[in-house]
């Protein structure tokens, strides 16, 4: 049974009584283990799909379910089960870089020192020791979003869900943070949804790459294998493609 | 939240020591030439505290005032916080109880001072409940706008982790109401040390209001501007102390250097 269903989902937002579906009809699968990157253009309904998957909007019709359970109606089962990684950091300012890294856990009730412990471990990997102790204020935009990584890793969640978490870094800092990211989800196998706008990106993170239309529906599936991802015609061939299946999915609404 | 960042305050600076300088200067030049029941000289006024000091109505009814403040003030904080945080957190509370709070907000200070009079007969009770109702409007305002404000940027990421509602309250929305909440309270500082004074010259038999009133019908201006001086400093002082406070709170706030 694959870990994420998504059947038939549709989002309709009111806007003074006016309906906006954001997203229609949209259909994929993601198996245990899988990292799914997902790419669409802005505004297509991504980090409303996002939403729904946290359990934070609830689907106007059809069903996602995660381990057969809907995150937002089933909203406690997920306890500790999920994290994300979000655009902007979403870090509290008033808490240290420690103590945002452990925030998840504290509200999981671990244990003081196990927090600290396994904050730590998180804290190291992304190589942030020596700034546990510094507000988020003091750093830099790319070490804030590596603390919202570790805070994400922090619980050691069963899903992983991102929504264009390297979207406004500079590309030399993406890039670097995208590598170790994606060292962090092979170490530890989990299974992620990666939201982006970045065709590259998303060939470069999944192992699958679903491209949405919009309102946000599955327009194509593509298998990137490791062999596509070393070999630079096919990936620029398959870019092209993905292009293509975009423009043409605007075309043919306007 | 905005995390506007505040200048560092120095106790201290060579600007204001100029300035009220200056002024202390011209008030003891124009005092040589001013009868002493218009503008007393330091001296007068130094004499002044030396009798008041000794007999001991100088620490006592300024402590009494300085209590009477922070009583009312705690009350009107307890009561306007619990109105923010029911309004909201409470779907639907804020359209039943924002007119009350805007209503008892609109009615002047100097009509509650009378009010109070005329419903309640012991001073400590009037002053209480005078406090009570020029304060809690404005914590219960700030309260609600506050967790109106908490960002839904945090909230989501909170929610993430399936906190109980309990957690939600103390480890996102109270931290992040902590600033408004020290705001209010200087706002509410210096308004209550006013509406205190008026209170206990109409309807008090002690506090620095009533000994002002003392003075005045001794005709002694020097009495007069001596209680004022306890007033301003007081509230100078209460004021700073929640700078203070500000600060260690707030440590995390980026600062202007
Ligand atoms: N709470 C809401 N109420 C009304 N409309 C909404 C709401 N959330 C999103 N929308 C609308 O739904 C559409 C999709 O928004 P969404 O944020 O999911 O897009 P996105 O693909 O994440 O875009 P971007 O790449 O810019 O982040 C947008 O047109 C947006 O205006
Ligand atoms: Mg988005």
């Amino acid at each position: 049974m694959p870990k994420i269903e998504c059947h038939n989902l549709t989002k309709v937002f009111w806007i003074r009584n006016q309906s906006f579906e954001a997203i229609k009809d949209l259909n994929f699968e993601v198996d245990s283990g899988e990292l799914v990157a997902v790419v669409g253009k802005t505004g297509c309904g991504k980090s409303t799909t996002l939403n729904v998957l946290l359990g934070l909007e609830r689907p106007t019709h059809g069903r996602l379910a995660i381990d057969g359970k809907e995150p937002y109606k089933d909203f406690d089962f997920f306890r500790g089960k999920l994290s994300a990684v979000f655009q902007t950091d979403r870090l509290l300012p008033w808490r240290t870089v420690l103590q945002n890294a452990t925030y998840g856990l504290e509200i999981l009730h671990f244990p003081q020192q196990e927090r600290v412990k396994k904050a730590r471990y998180w804290l190291e990997k992304v190589g942030l020791t020596h700034f546990e102790n510094a507000y988020p204020h003091e750093l830099s935009g790319g070490m804030r979003q590596r603390v919202g990584i570790a805070r994400a890793f922090s619980i050691d969640p069963e899903v992983l869900l991102c929504d264009e978490a390297f979207g406004h870094l500079d590309e030399v800092t993406a890039r670097q943070l995208r590598d170790d990211f994606l060292n962090l989800i092979r170490e530890t196998k989990k299974t992620s949804v990666f939201i982006t706008h970045d065709i590259d990106e998303a060939l470069e993170l999944g192992e699958r790459v679903l491209v949405l239309g919009k309102p946000a529906r599955l327009l194509m599936n593509v298998q990137v294998p490791p062999a596509t991802k070393e070999n630079p015609t096919k990936q620029a061939e398959i870019k092209s493609r993905i292009i293509q299946a975009i423009e043409s999915d605007g075309t043919r609404k306007e | 939240m905005d995390g506007e960042p505040l200048p560092k305050r120095r106790a201290l600076n060579i600007e204001m020591v100029i300035s009220l300088g200056a002024l202390l200067l011209s008030w003891q030049v124009a005092s040589l030439f001013l009868p002493e029941y218009v503008l007393p000289g330091f001296q007068l006024i130094f004499q002044e505290f030396l009798k008041m000091a000794q007999e001991r109505t100088l620490f006592w009814d300024t402590l009494l005032t300085l209590y009477r403040i922070l009583r009312g003030l705690i009350t009107g904080f307890i009561v306007g916080a619990l109105f923010g945080v029911v309004m909201g957190t409470v779907k639907k509370t804020e359209h039943y109880l924002m007119p009350i709070v805007n209503f008892i907000m609109g009615v002047p200070a100097l009509s509650w001072t009378l009010i109070v009079i005329l419903w309640f007969r012991g001073t400590e009770t009037r002053i209480l409940v005078l406090m009570l109702a020029i304060s809690f409007p404005v914590f219960a305002h700030s309260v609600l706008d506050a967790i109106k404000g908490v960002s839904k940027e945090w909230m989501e990421m909170t929610l993430v982790f399936r906190p109980t509602r309990g957690q939600v309250f103390r480890m996102l929305i109270l931290p992040s109401i902590v600033p408004h909440v020290l705001t209010a309270w200087k706002v509410t500082v210096g308004f209550a040390v006013r509406v205190v004074i008026v209170a206990e010259l109409v309807g008090a038999s002690t506090g620095v209001g009533f000994r002002m009133l003392q003075q005045q019908s001794l005709l002694n201006m020097s009495g007069v501007l001596a209680w004022t001086l306890v007033l301003v400093v007081s509230g100078l002082g209460m004021q700073s102390l929640i700078s203070m406070v500000e600060s260690r709170l707030l440590r995390w706030r980026p600062t202007l250097s």
